[in-house]
């Protein structure tokens, strides 16, 4: 009788180069996931920081045109994650103000903006 | 003779060694999937229960029509927003508050109620409100310990005091 273990090992061989294909592409889609949720979470929190520094402004207060924010969203003064600017755009109507509020990643990547626009005086 | 035994021997041993690498894979695989997925659930879940909160609240305050008063006071062991508004001619108050791991809300006439009177809403261990003026502001605490605030401007015109 003719021996079939390196049949065997052969099919095997064949079998882990098959899974480790899968197995890679799974760990990709994994990774992908885990950067997507943290980009979520990110956009998620600098929207928050958005609509608090809109409600801000539209409460008279005065809020600093820019604001830098470590990896938890704690206010920081240097080594920032996160910043967030408030930029005034250029209005046309009267008595009207309009500013572009921007988060953006340390490395420059824009994570959210919301352009927010109030009466300043009464006609 | 003695030599393929020998070899045969090692083809089995290689075959178990290159199953075991198999076995050892999958279940990595397996167990990494399962732990990405419960992450991301996990995270997710946590961002649907503060996400929800926060708007809920933003939504109670941005809803007022003007003449309610609104006002943070001192409730059970904590503190609540509350929310006081006057329909055909009775008062009735909203309070907001955290009980037991609960953002609860107690729709009722004035007087005295129980802490567990109100309807559970959604988990949340802490609720701070402070309100500075016209600005309310609100620091929720997850079950897992994150904590997000929120500050809303409280529009119309009626009384709002701290």
């Amino acid at each position: 009788m003719k021996h079939r273990t390196p049949l065997v090992l052969i099919e095997l061989t064949v079998m882990l180069l098959v899974f480790s294909l899968a197995a890679a592409l799974c760990l990709q889609g994994f990774a992908w996931a885990s950067a997507q949720s943290l980009e979520e979470r990110q956009k998620d929190q600098a929207l928050q920081q958005l609509q608090n520094t809109a409600e801000l402004l539209k409460a008279g207060r005065d809020v600093p045109e820019s604001m830098l924010f470590d990896e938890n969203w704690q206010p920081v003064t240097e080594n920032h994650s996160f910043l967030l600017r408030i930029v005034p755009v250029e209005q046309e109507i009267p008595y009207i103000s309009t500013v572009r509020l921007e988060v953006t990643k340390a490395d420059g990547s824009s994570l959210g903006e919301l352009t927010l626009s109030w009466q300043e005086v009464s006609p | 003779m003695k030599q393929k035994i020998q070899m045969r021997s090692l083809s089995t041993v290689a075959a178990l060694l290159v199953l075991s690498v198999f076995a050892v894979g999958i279940l990595s695989v397996l167990l990494g999937g399962v732990n990405a997925y419960t992450r991301l659930t996990e995270h997710s879940q946590a961002a649907f229960e503060s996400r929800s909160a926060a708007q809920y609240l933003a939504t109670k305050v941005r809803q007022l029509s003007g003449s309610e008063a609104v006002s943070v006071a001192p409730f059970g062991d904590g503190q609540a927003l509350v929310i006081a508004d006057e329909v055909e001619g009775d008062m009735y108050l909203t309070r907001i508050y955290c009980h037991e791991g609960w953002l609860m809300e107690l729709y009722s006439a004035p007087g005295e109620f129980a802490l567990e009177d109100g309807e559970k809403l959604l988990p949340m261990e802490r609720l701070e409100l402070t309100l500075e003026g016209r600005l309310l502001s609100a620091a929720f605490t997850a079950e897992d310990g994150s904590r997000k605030t929120q500050t809303l401007w409280i529009r119309g015109t009626g009384e709002v005091s701290p």
